[in-house]
């Protein structure tokens, strides 16, 4: 354990590693961690494995009803499979198996290091903003450039502009193209960091984005409606229109589950001198204060890629998702013993709070925003002093 | 086209992009050892007798990779390939193969590769000297000669000789179809020398030069082919070159995968980064992230803590210990440079 600990806390502050620190809950959660790596095995396996080949049947039923879409009960079974198939592959697949949740299997071809899912958004850029970016430096000011994506005034310190009123607008047309969104968000993010931006630096990235858009539009919009050319131009059409509305049903569900992970009214903010030499405790306090559960069943674990247990997925982002539901009450569990807050809720409720936030911050004001500046007091209160 | 590359293995798991084949039968050969007929998918371009496949095995969910000889004749018309496992004590994929693979499994194939083969010597006397498992690429050089080429071959009572060792005749590979071999063709002598029946002391176990003699008059005019344990090999290269007919040598060495692990305590390692060239001793930093950096090694990295896996790299050889748990990880492997020690000389793809 002592290894571990030192490892871990070496990252952030070398002097440290060899002081025992008194705060152990970061070496609570690293047992835990390793407890779960050391019992993946077979079953594990099976799931991703068995998972990926239903996900592509559902995908190809979905597409194989499309083709005769043309006719109203094919089209609306047809929308449904590929949209449950979108789903399922960008979340409980794509986004897990590029954190390397399934690294530990070996198999190339579920590899972090070569899955391109099934959105617009390159691979390789997702990884840079989400699991770099956003996942080491969650909810960080300035640092997170998930928090309000760059385009929203989700934080009541961010000060007010004018074309702020606009946002509940903004809120609604990123959810339908959310995809897009995520597609740029890594040039965004380049844009929006206060550096200076060369077209070196933004150019590749726009042009690799480009390139994945025109290989989803060629897959999902010339390829497959192609195929029911046999119906003539309304069979095509309806196909293309199929196949967009289970992207629009994509987009609209993850960004509705990806909103009630960090945006919630009880989550908390940081700034940037707060993560100042964090230690590993410190980090994994910040991770859990800075997420939102919300509660469902195995249906909802699934079809959220195990994102209604944000807090665990945002602790141990490369433990494979099928086993957050398990390590879920234990996590909770440390985080009591620690006085660590636990933020979790219904769905409806976690949604309607982001809904109410992004309606209230659209215009100027602070004070109305006693829950999260309170939350912030607490948890300096909370911290740790450091030697 | 990519899209198949998709939906194909969904649909049956032989149509992936990568070459996999399916296990029909496990027959046991001895209590440690079985042969396993693979129906490998589209894209398998047959075997020359000798040869080996490299099989990935999913152990746990985890995939490892070993090398074995294929046993199956190369003109063998069923579409299969037989390979022969002996289990080595304490070896994770060969007891795995042997006891608890079933028809149906899926297996990654790669291959086939080697040199170990008849090309060009078929028609010359050949003798054969092998050793436990190293019987196996033997077993497809018999089963090939014995299914087609005789009548191409010489005709003659001992134009092809087996020399073949196994401490005991139920730990014996193969022992009921050599004895039927050998009935039916009259071209083949099969000579199996049990090492647990000889008196010899330790160190001549395998052939001698006396044995071999007894046993094959004419052994230095053959195309000798041998496989088996490295004290076998060594005689061999040995005895053959100080005769003056190591030309007629061919070899194939078979190492436990534990033999390749480095050691622990060795000395200072060096580290490979395999795409950029550079050689760069272990102690220039504290974890291989360092170490590539301080090297002037192009290297992606993120968090520097073990979560955002951007600097996870291919490891070539060698093994690596990840900092936060301790665990070893092997060569074929990836590594998170950020978190990750060598342990002895390693090669990365970077």
């Amino acid at each position: 354990m002592t290894a571990v600990q030192t490892a871990r806390f070496a990252e952030s502050d070398p002097d440290e590693q060899t002081l025992d620190d008194p705060d152990t809950f970061g070496a609570e959660l690293d047992a835990l961690r390793a407890e779960v790596l050391a019992s993946l095995g077979a079953q594990d396996a099976a799931y991703i494995r068995d998972l990926i080949v239903r996900q592509r049947r559902f995908d190809l039923a979905g597409r194989a009803f499309l083709w005769a879409g043309l006719f109203p009960p094919a089209w609306v079974i047809g929308t449904g499979l590929l949209s449950v198939a979108k789903i399922l592959e960008n979340m409980e697949i794509g986004h897990n198996v590029m954190h390397a949740q399934w690294d530990w299997m070996r198999d190339p071809e579920i590899h972090s290091t070569t899955w391109e899912w099934d959105n617009v958004c390159p691979s390789s850029q997702w990884k840079h903003t989400h699991n770099h970016m956003h996942h080491q430096w969650t909810n960080v000011r300035g640092m997170d450039r998930d928090i309000g994506y760059g385009i929203m005034r989700i934080d009541p310190e961010q000060p007010w502009q004018r074309w702020m009123l606009g946002q509940p607008v903004y809120f609604v047309a990123l959810a339908l193209a959310f995809e897009y969104g995520v597609g740029f968000h890594d040039v965004e993010s380049d844009l929006g960091s206060g550096q200076p931006i060369s077209w070196e630096q933004v150019g590749p990235k726009i042009r690799e984005t480009a390139a994945k858009i025109r290989t989803q539009v060629m897959k999902d919009y010339v390829a497959f409606p192609a195929l029911s050319v046999p119906f003539g131009v309304p069979g095509v059409l309806a196909a293309a229109s199929g196949t967009l509305t289970a992207n629009v049903v994509r987009n609209l569900w993850s960004f509705a589950v990806i909103f009630c992970g960090h945006f919630p009214d009880d989550v908390e903010l940081f700034d940037p001198e707060d993560v100042a030499g964090e230690t590993r405790s410190q980090w994994y306090r910040r991770q859990a204060l800075g997420s939102a559960n919300f509660e469902g069943g195995p249906l909802m674990h699934l079809m959220t890629g195990n994102l209604d247990f944000q807090i665990e997925h945002h602790l141990f982002p490369d433990v494979p998702s099928n086993r957050y539901a398990e390590m879920a009450p234990r996590v909770r569990q440390i985080c009591e013993r620690h006085g660590v807050g636990y933020h979790t809720g219904s769905f409806l409720g976690q949604f309607g709070s982001v809904v109410r936030k992004v309606i209230r911050l659209s215009v100027p004001g602070r004070k109305r925003t006693r829950a999260v500046r309170g939350a912030r007091s607490d948890q300096s209160a909370r911290r740790t002093p450091r030697a | 086209m990519n899209l198949l590359d998709t939906y194909l293995p969904a649909l049956n798991p032989l149509w992936g992009p990568r070459l996999c084949g399916v296990v029909e039968r496990v027959t046991s050969l001895t209590p440690t050892s079985a042969a396993i007929s693979v129906r490998p998918g589209r894209g398998w371009a047959g075997h020359r007798a000798g040869q080996f496949v490299t099989l990935g095995v999913d152990v746990d969910g985890v995939r490892h990779h070993r090398c074995y000889s294929i046993t199956s004749s190369e003109t063998d018309l069923s579409d299969r390939i037989e390979i022969a496992v002996a289990a080595v004590p304490g070896g994770l994929v060969s007891n795995h193969l042997v006891h608890c693979t079933r028809p149906g499994d899926l297996v990654r194939l790669d291959g086939p590769s080697g040199g170990f083969t008849m090309a060009g010597s078929s028609r010359d006397p050949l003798l054969f000297v092998t050793g436990g498992s190293g019987i196996t690429p033997v077993m497809a050089m018999l089963r090939t000669l014995g299914d087609g080429h005789r009548s191409t071959f010489p005709a003659g009572p001992s134009d092809v000789v087996l020399i073949h060792h196994a401490p005991d005749p139920v730990s014996t590979m193969f022992s009921d179809e050599l004895e039927r071999l050998a009935e039916r063709h009259r071209w083949l002598r099969v000579e199996v020398v049990h090492t647990g029946d000889l008196n010899d002391d330790a160190g001549s176990r395998h052939l001698s030069a006396s044995r071999l003699v007894d046993l094959c008059p004419d052994w230095a005019v053959r195309q000798a082919f041998v496989c088996g344990p490295e004290s076998l090999l060594d005689f061999a290269v040995e005895h053959w070159a100080s005769t003056g007919v190591g030309e007629r040598l061919h070899l194939e060495r078979f190492r436990p995968a534990s033999a390749l692990l480095t050691d622990e305590s060795g000395g200072p390692a060096t580290i490979r980064f395999a795409t950029s060239g550079i050689d760069a001793a272990a102690g220039s930093g504290p974890t291989l992230l360092d170490v590539a950096e301080a090297a002037g090694v192009p290297a992606p990295s993120g968090c520097r803590m073990g979560i955002c896996h951007t600097c996870t790299t291919r490891l070539d050889t060698g093994c690596a210990r990840d900092l936060r748990d301790g665990r070893v990880i092997d060569a074929g492997s990836h590594v998170q440079l950020c978190v990750s020690v060598a342990v002895g000389d390693v090669t990365l793809d970077r």
